[in-house]
């Protein structure tokens, strides 16, 4: 007899892994010099490139500052010629007239480079500031690309959040709870916390980030952050980085697992987050650099082009399981009601994290059709049903 | 309306305006939807108390993953809100494009014959009546209209093929393109809630005669099946104007028959809301409950899938 089983669909794919490849590439803000060879290993805090931030253009009315005409030719007036440095407060262009001090003469507001003389103006590009490029992961390069970006690659955990704010961060692994419902508060942080990324439980409050601020804290992962208090810190000091999403929603016991096996180890998180169809969204690494050197492949992140299979792990999205992982245990061939009234394709989920009772009751009513054409792996009973849009699967 | 943008295409004799808003949006624009829309303004249409911030957070969560569905009512019922706040400000700024070529009266208090609901939220919810309470709510037409979903989503490829082959694409929306709700009738004022609003006599083809009489602050439901035609006898009290042009006229007119069939909205134009939020949560619910999508239909529906 052949064995069929029903499959679902395509699902996004979110990475909760605690050891994969991991490819991560550093890119400078413009053209600039890179600073390291491939092959080469680098830690995490060590500079790769090099470039000078974004120029800013300043264009100056110069005609309107010396009382002459839009258009005024200002060959004669100006004191100095395409190409030259001119210092803030600097005399650009100066009107000669019989009064010699009836005329203001015409200063740059900033220091920079003149690169352009219209009629009636001059264009100065700010001097630039020097950016520094760091590895932001332990690794070693396997590309460097048109002086613009790094490849780094390495083995280790990678996590991806649901959200982030803040920038990027790095340091050891520290527990701040001892529970993944709990909430972080001023008290968890501890003054051995400086330096560190910590770990909360399912959200935190904004007296503890602020004494996280004080504490000199790089970083803090949390379950969930709420909506509110994300619009009270758009720029934190450091990055922070939600797993499960908006709200108050306990983290994944599976990645609260991953986190507390690895507390102590160097963590590298980013909070940035790109939104549209970019598709960037927060992540953790923590390289486990001494296992990459005992391999001579690095595999890079399963990318999974499978449809949804039963025993795949998937997390759910939405409410009222957003946030709760788990095994897919059965498909249903047809859409099934959930609350809201919509009826929908999906699957029975086994949630890790949370009690559920598996009914040895076998018998189906006869009303309940969806449960009457599922094709099922085990008896379900009272699992919960999800449809397929509210799930994305990890791993 | 999608998850990124939002347009209002509106077409009354010569005049066709076009809006589209691509920063309000059900998904992905639902985080700039929410930095111009203040969350009162949601959450006054929710038959539930629930503090800004958890409002704040099922929205953003939407717009993490915005191809997720509502999976509980609670969920469902704050993105209808969401949805009627996005569509009303999307009415708004396309108001004053309405008055050049058309009326001042449709500017002011439209009269549509044809409204069309287009999208996930609008044409995909659970139940009809959901559609037509986010249509009525965020559009207020006034008089007699036709209220129709596109629910297989093919609206944009019918726009497309006009531009090419016009009868074609003629043919498939006179047929079957929309699904066809019924027939609203909406009078135009106000006055004290339980006084009469509008007397409504219903000829059906087979001779069936149908009178109600429909108090202010109510929604009124008269079945009309999808293929089936009635000719309305509209008499509104002396502060109602059905569209007859000025208030107390009566009116004679056609419906066309849909799934929820004759909708009397009775609610007044235009449409206020009470300031008390317990009252206005019953209300809410009153109304839900006339077109058959209440807290205890839902119940009822439950029960009965458990057997």
């Amino acid at each position: 007899m052949v064995k069929h089983e029903l499959t679902g669909p395509l699902l996004p794919f979110s990475q909760i892994s605690p050891r994969t490849g991991i490819r991560v590439e550093r890119r400078l803000p413009s053209l600039g010099e890179i600073l390291v060879q491939v092959g080469q290993q680098v830690e995490a805090m060590q500079k790769v490139g090099r470039s000078s931030a974004r120029h800013e253009i300043r264009v100056l009315n110069i005609a309107k500052f010396l009382r002459l005409n839009d258009r005024a030719d200002l060959s004669r007036l100006i004191l100095k010629k395409c190409g030259d440095w001119v210092e803030a407060g600097e005399v650009l262009a100066a009107r000669r007239g019989v009064i010699p001090l009836w005329h203001k003469p015409c200063r740059s507001p900033i220091a920079g480079r003149l690169v352009a003389i219209g009629y009636g103006w001059a264009a100065i590009e700010e001097e630039a500031e020097s950016v520094d490029l760091l590895a932001f992961i332990s690794g070693h390069v396997t590309a460097t690309a048109n002086r613009r970006s790094v490849m780094i690659e390495t083995i280790g955990a990678h996590i991806v959040g649901a959200f982030g704010v803040g920038g990027e961060g790095i340091g050891p692994l520290q527990m701040g709870v001892t529970d993944r419902a709990d909430t972080l508060s001023p008290d968890n942080i501890v003054p051995n916390a400086r330096n560190t990324i910590l770990v909360g439980g399912a959200s935190l409050s904004l007296e503890a980030i602020e004494r996280a601020a004080e504490m000199g804290v790089k970083g803090i992962i949390v379950g969930s952050l709420s909506a509110s208090l994300h619009d009270l810190i758009p720029t934190p000091l450091f990055p922070i980085v939600a797993i499960e999403g908006y709200g108050n929603i306990p983290m994944s016991a599976k990645v609260f697992t991953l986190l507390r096996h690895f507390e102590g180890r160097q963590a590298s998180i980013s909070g940035q987050m790109e939104g549209g169809w970019d598709n960037r969204y927060p992540a953790i690494i923590i390289p486990l650099s001494e296992e990459a050197k005992s391999e001579s492949q690095i595999q890079s992140d399963k990318v999974y082009l499978e449809h949804a299979q039963i025993s795949d792990q998937v997390r759910a999205v939405r409410q009222p399981w957003q946030g709760r992982a788990g095994e897919i245990v059965s498909i249903l061939a047809e859409p099934c009601p959930v609350p809201s009234g919509l009826a929908l394709p999906g699957a029975r989920i086994a949630f890790a994290d949370q009690e559920q009772p598996i009914s040895q009751d076998i018998s189906i009513s006869g009303k309940d059709l969806c449960a009457a054409i599922e094709s099922t792996r085990l008896t379900k009973g009272s699992l919960p049903f999800v449809p397929w849009l509210n799930l994305e699967r990890i791993g | 309306m999608g998850s990124a943008s939002t347009s209002l295409a509106a077409r009354a004799g010569d005049l066709f305006s076009l809006n589209t808003r691509s920063d309000l949006g059900i998904g992905l624009s639902t985080r700039m939807a929410l930095s111009q829309i203040r969350l009162e303004q949601i959450s006054r249409w929710l038959p539930f108390e629930i503090t800004p911030s958890d409002l704040q957070n099922v929205l953003l969560s939407k717009s993490r993953y915005p191809t997720s569905v509502p999976q509980t009512r609670q969920d469902l019922l704050l993105e209808c809100a969401l949805a009627r706040e996005i569509i009303r400000q999307a009415v708004a700024q396309a108001q004053p494009g309405w008055l050049p070529g058309g009326s001042h009266w449709l500017a002011h208090a439209p009269q549509w014959d044809l409204i069309v609901g287009v999208g996930r939220t609008l044409a995909q919810a659970p139940h009809p009546a959901y559609s037509v309470l986010m249509l009525l709510d965020a559009f207020e037409p006034v008089g007699v209209s036709q209220v129709a979903l596109d629910h297989a989503g093919i609206a944009s490829c019918l726009g497309a093929l006009a531009e090419i082959h016009p009868l074609a694409a003629a043919e498939v929306v006179e047929h079957d393109a929309f699904l066809n709700l019924g027939t609203v009738v909406a009078p135009r004022g106000t006055t004290r809630r339980g006084e009469m609003a509008l007397r409504v006599r219903v000829c059906y083809r087979d001779g069936r005669l149908v009178e109600e009489e429909v108090t202010y602050g109510s929604i009124r439901v008269i079945q009309l099946p999808p293929g089936e035609r009635a000719a309305l006898e509209l008499r509104p009290g002396r502060r109602f104007d059905v569209g007859g042009g000025e208030p107390g006229l009566g009116v004679i007119a056609e419906a066309e028959g849909g799934i929820l069939g004759i909708i009397i909205d009775a609610r007044g134009r235009p449409l206020g809301l009470p300031a008390d939020a317990a009252v206005r949560q019953r209300l809410l619910e009153e109304w839900m409950g006339s077109l058959g999508i209440g807290q205890e239909d839902e119940r009822r529906e439950v029960h009965t899938a458990d057997g």
